[in-house]
Order: structure tokens, then sequence, then C-alpha cells
């Protein structure tokens, strides 16, 4: 069923710039980042059990190491500004964050799952003070000027201003990775996975490493963040420490709760539409609006913690049938 | 010499609000299982009540009683509403804290702006120590927060509802059948650590800069601490809580807050690594 | 036939979805000790745990002196003066003896009412209840269940991990607690003897319905009753 609303979800927005606004279309093509990073907080959250509340960090990384490489700031390889380049080294940087934090945490016990929670937490804490007070990072304004996707090999070529392209290239991006991460997830590591999040004792005796898989969902659930960072920064054109740290690890945290954290597409869905109201009511609300998000992100938790996509995704799966919790 | 006489006393009193703070989390923790993301938002609670009461004409002293009653309310309507609600599912009590922390914060927001505030210290005057005047509230601070500490260590150890506290933590369902209302020891536990958390926000306004965010500052040294302690006592917390802000204060001054935030998430990390249940944890006796 | 002090009518009980106890009822006098037998998995402990509260029936119904206890959370079953002494103990092993047993009940000025019964707990008052011995454990967890004084005791398998001699001490303790104080008992148990010295009646559990009863009379006159029944 995740499958069909995924699917038909992506015909819709395939088709969207048809009917909508130029306006629209060109948030849109913001907010797909923003759901690639809501997708990479469901993968680790939904599918393994790890509450990351400090997800930010690895948005951030994949938005400052594609500024510095595609700004030219590179030490030692100033002449680099190539898009592609800018991409590879952002989805490593964030993948080999997440690992250095995985193996922080997974190693000997493990952290208990509420305790992970909050040393992520702290790591987003931190990792935006360490921003603000780099110079080279640009400090508390952060790197501005950041290209836009240059299709050449180095910085030269077409460069992508127009919101259309820009769409369709952000939605490419994201129904390709979801695609891949819901074909992993269909098969065994998924399984795995699964069993990791249900209860531990039972995959010791599938025979797998716990904390092996635990790392390698981590690092790609970091890389996924990272891609979506880049590809955010590559539109918006500048990447501050705000990226990095504890605000926007918040924002992605509410945008799964809200959407739902059993699927990517719910997950994807709610960052939208959260920031698609945000931007319609967020003027008009003023100071409230943040308060009503926070309440709507309490209340979902509480009365739905399916959140509101994955409880309409469990009630086409089967009208009338009770799920089990 | 007296730099370094003045750095200490205030490390001391760093290090003593600390110790309200992750105790008043330990608590909740240990008897509730409950993760109170709000707990930063608690304190800054206390200190804007303070404020609050103080600006309505209030005396200090009076107002820095009633300040953290007034968190203990805001904490009872948390927990029923908030609390009850979810703490059958573990991991969704710290959503749902943190969604509450949220929440209180842009409160606040809505009630005092974005911008920070100041509450002048009442006027108690110097004491000259190691030969310079250290203003005397500070003191009174350390003073407060010692007996704090010490008033809840003896309630825990020496009352009968200390006991029913520590028999809960230890196995809630046996409690459960001797008698003991679980239900209402949570509530009365959530209430007592927010009004910890209440209390140490409103002793200390007039020493810090009253803004909204200011309460994750506590939040993650609070939790910090707790995991280099140890959850097996009470002692562990307060342990945690020496040993994580002596080290910053101690880097504070030697280098800057930023190297400490630094030095000091990299030695807890590392004390959590080696030692998992923390560093005063004893090890279990099976029965 | 004393007065029914604790009745079960069709009890339908277990653990998430599985079903443990399928229609189980049982009828418990005052001041009347049972004994419940039956092999392993067949219910008994399920049967206490719910009683208690600490499980929530599914159906079926449960009256303790005409007052309806099922659904209710453990502690107001215990303030209706029923006691429980689960399998294992479960002392507070880092608090002390008399901290223990004050637990037993809040509001007792001391332990003494414990300490009459089990004189043995008083010399080790002070001591964390973890360092004790099984026997002396198992002593801690009824005398801590006495000072609430129960008017209905649940013991589930008190003998299990103790060495004979004790066994036959907290036997004839036990003995001297019903007389005393006229509470009834339902007992757990495996080992046949203790409940020859203490109670009068045995209900068989099997596939979580009781399945038959004998007086202890009738299973003394004939050891190999219980063995029969229970294969059945």
């Amino acid at each position: 069923m995740t499958n069909r609303v995924a699917l038909a979800a992506l015909v819709v927005f395939a088709l969207l710039p048809l009917v909508g606004s130029a306006g629209l279309t060109a948030d849109l093509a913001i907010y797909f980042a923003y759901a690639l990073f809501a997708v990479s907080l469901a993968f680790v959250w939904g599918q393994a059990g790890l509450l990351s509340l400090g997800h930010g960090v690895f948005f951030g990384v994949g938005a400052y190491a594609m500024s510095i490489l595609t700004l030219g700031m590179t030490p030692g390889l100033t002449n680099v500004h190539s898009t592609w380049l800018g991409l590879v080294g952002a989805v490593a940087a964030s993948a080999l964050a997440a690992g250095l934090t995985g193996l922080l945490c997974f190693a000997g016990k493990g952290l208990a799952g509420a305790f992970f929670g909050v040393v992520t937490l702290a790591i987003a804490f931190i990792a935006e003070r360490l921003a603000t007070s780099s110079t080279w990072l640009g400090g508390l304004n952060g790197l501005m000027n950041v290209p836009p996707i240059t299709l050449g090999l180095n910085g030269e070529g077409r460069a992508i201003f127009d919101a259309l392209p820009l769409y369709y290239i952000s939605l490419g991006i994201l129904a390709a990775v979801m695609a891949g991460l819901s074909w992993l997830l269909a098969g065994r590591f998924g399984a795995l996975l699964a069993a990791i999040r249900d209860n531990e004792l039972r995959i010791w005796s599938l025979g797998a490493d716990v904390r092996r898989i635990k790392l390698q969902a981590y690092m790609l659930s970091g890389a996924v963040a990272g891609l979506a960072g880049a590809l955010f920064v590559t539109q918006f054109g500048f990447a501050s420490p705000s990226l990095i740290g504890f605000s926007l690890s918040l924002d992605v945290l509410i945008w799964v709760a809200i959407g739902g954290r059993d699927s990517l597409i719910a997950a994807a869905l709610g960052a939208i539409m959260v920031r698609l109201l945000e931007s319609r009511l967020a003027d008009l609300m003023g100071p409230v609006w943040p308060l009503a998000l926070g309440l709507m992100f309490m209340g979902s938790v509480i009365f739905f913690p399916r959140g509101l996509f994955g409880s309409m995704i469990a009630a086409l799966e089967r009208p009338g049938r009770r799920q089990d919790s | 010499m007296e730099r370094l006489a003045i750095s200490l006393l205030d490390g001391t009193n760093a290090v003593l609000v600390l110790m309200l703070v992750s105790l008043g989390l330990a608590i909740i923790f240990g008897l509730m299982k409950v993760i109170n993301m709000a707990h930063g938002e608690f304190i800054m609670l206390g200190a804007y009540g303070l404020m609050a009461l103080t600006q309505a004409g209030l005396p200090f002293w009076p107002a820095l009683a009633l300040a953290p009653l007034i968190v203990v309310a805001i904490g009872l309507v948390a927990e029923e509403l908030v609390i009850r609600r979810t703490y059958t599912r573990l991991l969704d009590t710290i959503l749902a804290t943190w969604g509450l922390s949220l929440v209180l914060r842009q409160a606040i927001i809505l009630l005092y702006g974005p911008g920070s505030h100041a509450v002048a210290a009442p006027d108690l005057g110097t004491v000259a120590l190691f030969g310079s005047p250290y203003p005397a509230y500070r003191l009174v601070v350390m003073g407060l927060s010692l007996a704090i500490i010490a008033g809840t260590v003896a309630v825990f150890f020496r009352t009968r509802f200390g006991l029913a506290a520590r028999a809960v933590i230890a196995n809630r369902d046996m409690a459960a059948c001797l008698g003991i209302d679980t239900r209402r020891l949570d509530r009365f536990t959530f209430a007592f650590g927010a009004g910890l958390a209440g209390l140490a926000g409103a002793v200390m306004a007039p020493l810090i800069s009253i803004d909204p965010a200011a309460g994750l500052g506590w939040l993650v040294p609070g939790f910090l601490a707790i995991l280099v302690g140890g959850l097996g006592s009470l002692a562990g917390p307060l342990a945690g809580a020496a040993g994580i802000g002596g080290l910053d204060s101690f880097t504070s001054t030697l280098a800057s807050p930023i190297a400490a935030q630094l030095v000091v998430f990299v030695v807890a990390i590392a004390v959590i690594r080696l030692r998992p249940d923390g560093l005063l944890a004893r090890r279990r006796r099976e029965a | 036939m004393p007065e029914p002090a604790l009745i079960i009518r069709d009890l339908v009980a277990g653990y998430g979805d599985g079903i443990v106890l399928d229609g189980l009822s049982l009828t418990v006098g005052e001041g009347e000790a049972l004994a419940l037998l039956g092999r392993n998995g067949v219910g008994k402990t399920t049967l206490l745990k719910t009683i208690m509260g600490l499980i929530r029936p599914k159906s079926g119904e449960i009256r303790f002196r005409d007052r309806r206890i099922d659904g209710h959370p453990p502690f107001e079953i215990a303030r209706t003066k029923i006691g429980y002494v689960p399998q294992g103990r479960e002392v507070f092993g880092e608090l002390t003896v008399e901290e223990n047993l004050l637990l037993g009940d809040l509001k007792a000025a001391d332990a003494a009412l414990a300490y009459e019964y089990f004189p043995a707990l008083a010399a080790k008052r002070r001591d964390p209840a973890g360092r004790l011995s099984g026997g002396q454990q198992q002593q801690l967890a009824i005398g801590r269940a006495l000072m609430g004084r129960p008017a209905l005791l649940l013991l589930d398998e008190p003998s299990e991990g103790i060495q004979p001699s004790i066994v036959a001490d907290i036997a004839l303790i036990l003995g001297r607690i019903v007389r005393d104080t006229g509470l009834a008992l339902i007992l757990v148990e495996q080992n046949i003897a203790m409940v020859l010295a203490l109670c009068t009646r045995a209900a068989f559990i099997d596939h979580g319905r009781v399945v038959g009863e004998e007086t202890a009379g009738a299973i003394k006159a004939d050891p190999d009753l219980v063995e029969t029944r229970l294969t059945l």
C-alpha cells in the first residue's frame, strides 16, 4: 500500500507544475530537499528504531561540504568548483560523520535508545556552536553565494537557476532515493532492521552483528541527509550554522512525527505539508505559529503516533480492520 | 591568586546548580522512566516566574519562594496531559516532552518576546573572601542549593515517602502489590522534579541572562551528568554533576566556553563508553 | 463450608493476545487454606497475578468479600487486604530488612508484627535484603506481606530453591500465622509435604481451568492421587 501511495504521490507531483503557480513550483523544489531529509530520519527511526534527536548535523555537514567544494574553498584544491564533486563530498562527509557518531554510540554495550537520542542532541548542540565560532566556515552568517547546480564537470557549463528544472531535479532525486531505500527495506536488510527495532534479543539468534547493522543504517541515513543538505544549499544559496544544529533537528523530528514515522512516503509528505502550511500561515499567525506547530507535534505524538499520513495509509490498507499496536 | 579563588567559587556555584538540575532529572527518570526533555524549560520558567513576580511588585524573597510553586503547578498539568498518556511508550515520552519543551519555549516568547531579560539581585553587599569582595548573593545561592540537595537526600532516605519512592524505583510492580499508589507517586515525583528545576532557575535568575532558549544549555549537561555518574543511586547524578560542572568551569576559565563544551562532551562520552552504567554504578548483586 | 471470601467465575486472562486462563472458576472460603496444583505453565502463577491485578482479565469476574476486584490496579487490591508473595520472592535487594518490612505497611510504627513470627529477621534488620539467604528472603517476603494484615494471602512456590529443613520451618510458621490470624491462603506449590501441612483442600489446574478438587485428607490417604490427577 505504501508503494502505491508513493507512486500516486509521484504522479501528482510530476503533474503539479502544469497547474500550479511558479512560486509554488519554486517552493516545492526546496521542500523536496526537506522531504529527503525527513526520509533519512524516518529510515533510521521508523525502520531501525534509532531516535536521532540531532539529525540536523548530517544535513548541515552535507550543506557545508557542498558549499566548501563548490565555492573553491577546499584547502589545497581551490580550483575545484564541481557540483558533482560537491555532491559526492557531501554524501561522503555526512556518512563519515554518521559513522563516527555511530561508533561512539553503538560500540560496547551501546547506548539505550533514550540516551542515544540525548547524545545525538548534544552533538548537534556542539556542532552548531563550533560552526558559529569558526571563521573559516563563515561564523554566524555562514557561507554565502553558494553556486547553483552546474552541469559541467568543474563548475563551468549550464547553471540551473529556473524553478521548473530544479523542481524536477529535486523530485527526481527524492523519488530515486526513496525507491532505493524501499528496495533495501523490502529485502534482508529491512528484515534485520525490523528485528532490531522490535526486539534485539531475537536478532542475536539470526547470527547478525547488531552493532554493524545499526552502524550501516545510521551511515546510510546520514548520507541521505547529507545529500538533502547539498541539494538544499544549491537552491538556497547559503549554508549557515542553523542548518547543522538544534532547531533544524527539531523541525525534521516534527515533520516525521506529524507525517508518520512508519513509512518513508508518510515522512516525506509530512515534511512537505508542514512547510507548505508554514509558508502560508506563519506570516498570518506571527509568533503564534511556532506554538501551534508545537501543539500539533505534541498532539500527534500523544494521539496519533502513526502520524497523519501514516494513519491514512494504515486505514487504506485494510479498511475496518484494527491494526495491532 | 584572587582570580583563582573567585573562579573556584563561581565554579562551585555552577556545580551546585547543575547538581540540582541533575537530581531532578534523575529522580523523574528513576521513578517514572521518563526522560523529561522539558526540564530546561522548567528551569527557565522558574527564572521567568521570579521576574514576573518581582515585576508585579513582590519583594525578592517571597518571589523566590513562590516562583518554584508556579513551575510545580505547570509540571502537574504537564504530567496529567502529556506524560500520563505516553509513558507506556518510552521513546514517545521523549518526543512528547520534547514537544512540551517547544510549546513552553514558544509560550514564553509570546509572553515576553525572544530577547533576553535581567533581574536584579537583592542588594546583600559583598563578603571579603580571599582578600577580594565576593557578592553575598552568590553565597546565598550556594547555601540554598546545598540545603535543597541535602533536604532531598533526607526525604529519600529518612521518610516513609522516600522509602516508597525507592521501592517503586527498584521494582514498580512489587511496590504496587504492597499497596503503594504508584500513579500518585508519579505525579508527586514529576511535580517535585519540576519544582527542583524551577527553584534552580529562580535562584539563578539574577545571575544569568534570562532568555527563552537558555534552558537547553542546562538540559544537555544535566543528562550527561546522569549518564556519567550513573543512575543506581542518588549519589550518581550528584557525582556526575560535580565532575561535568567542575570540568566545564575549569576549561571555560582556562580556555573558552566553547572549548569547555567540547571537552566536557568528549570526556563524558569517553566515560560512558568505558563504563556504560556510569561511574558510580554498583555491581548488581542478584538476590 | 466457611463464608466464601474469594469467588472467581469464568476467568479468561493471558499475556498480550495469548490466553492462559480459559474460563477458570474457583471459590476460597474465609480462613480456608487452598492449594493449587498443576504442571508448569498451566496458569497457576497467571491466576495469582490476575487476582493481584498485575494482569487485566479479558473476561470473567473476581469478587473478594462481595466486591468486584477484577480490572482494578494492584495497589487497590492490596488495600482490600489481599497479600502477595510472588515466585522468586522479589524482595528489594538494596533496601534493608526492616525497610522491606515497613513497606508492607508504611503507616506502621515498627515491624514488630513480622518479627514476632520471624525472629531470625530481627537480628538482621539492618542488613540489605540482597545479602540474605534464600530461606531468609522467603521469610522476609512473607513477613512483608503479613505487615499489611491480609485477609487473603497468595503464595507462589515458597519452597522453590530452599533447603527442606528451612521449608519445614517456614511451613510451621505459616501454620501459626493462619491459626492466629484466621487469614485465607492460596498456595501454589510443588512440595506436597508443605501442601499437606497447611492446606485443607487442593484444586488441580490444567489448560487454564480447574479440572478437579480433592481434600487434604484424601491426598494423605492416597499419595499417588496427585500424580494421577496431574497426568490425566
